[in-house]
């Protein structure tokens, strides 16, 4: 019973993910159009990458291998 | 006997265990998408290096907004569909490996015809030309090297997903689907710069053509 569970909750990660990440890339355009900040684009620029390298590209493996799915 | 488990019993001390393998791929893998980093960021340094006058500080040529926001969410698309995959394939979980796979190569295919054809105004007219001095060829440097990383990307898992469909990975072994996978997320990562870069940041000056 515990098997689809955490497979349904690795599943949620990403959805999660996939959320913030689009909200994220909505508020870019709106900031774009409204209040032209370079530094606020960049900083939600990392964020994003932040999510992209944390959630979906698991960097974290590289120090500790033995973390799955 | 799986391939894991003759791994172990016949295991040669002087060569690496399979996850010792894996350590040392995912490392390589990490190293050239670093080495990929530094043509990335020539790219962007010459993009704000280039785009900027004494009057406006930085600028950016007037292109259309909404095609190029519709993109960049097909493209997060495809890395959502992509992590999907690899954790499906991780849980043996076969029919939802393939169909996020496929999903992935088309999200992948919408977004490199939406520049090419779109973006590149082949479809429609050049919206920006490659003769329009810096702003073309910045455009066209960054969007080109990007979208020649798309179309590898596209190969790549259309290679893992035909290699999937054959039975080829497990839930324990499936390295393949995750170098994929971290190209391809290495890929949407690279656009999450080149968006803002190009779309977003600056003061936008009109193109008269």
């Amino acid at each position: 019973m515990s098997e689809p569970t955490k497979s349904g909750s690795i599943y949620r990660r990403g959805n999660t993910a996939a959320f913030w990440l689009v909200v994220i890339t909505v508020i870019e355009l709106i900031l774009a159009l409204t209040f032209e900040s370079a530094i606020l684009l960049i900083l939600l620029s990392i964020g994003k990458a932040g999510i992209i390298l944390q959630v979906f590209m698991n960097i974290s493996r590289l120090w500790n291998p033995e973390e799955h799915h | 006997m799986s391939a894991v488990a003759h791994d172990h019993d016949h295991h040669n001390p002087m060569e690496p265990t399979r996850s010792e393998q894996v350590k040392m791929n995912r490392l390589g893998l990490w190293v050239f998408c670093l080495s990929e980093s530094f043509l990335f960021f020539a790219l962007l340094g010459t993009r704000f290096y280039l785009w900027r006058n004494p009057v406006d500080g930085i600028i950016r040529p007037d292109l259309a907004q909404i095609p190029a926001f519709i993109f960049t969410g097909v493209l997060l698309a495809s890395s959502y569909f992509m992590n999907r995959a690899e954790v499906a394939i991780s849980k043996d979980d076969r029919t939802t490996f393939n169909y996020s796979m496929l999903l992935t190569a088309a999200l992948g295919l919408v977004f490199l015809f939406g520049v090419v054809l779109v973006e590149w105004g082949l479809a429609t007219g050049p919206e920006l030309l490659l003769g329009d001095g810096a702003f073309g060829a910045v455009f066209y440097a960054m969007t080109g090297m990007h979208a020649l990383h798309v179309i590898m990307g596209i190969a790549l898992i259309l290679i893992v997903w035909n290699n999937g469909r054959k039975g080829l990975y497990t839930a324990e072994d499936h390295w393949a689907v995750e170098a994929c996978a971290i190209f391809w997320h290495y890929v949407d990562l690279v656009w999450v710069f080149f968006y803002p870069a190009l779309y977003l940041i600056g003061t936008a000056i009109e193109l008269h053509h």
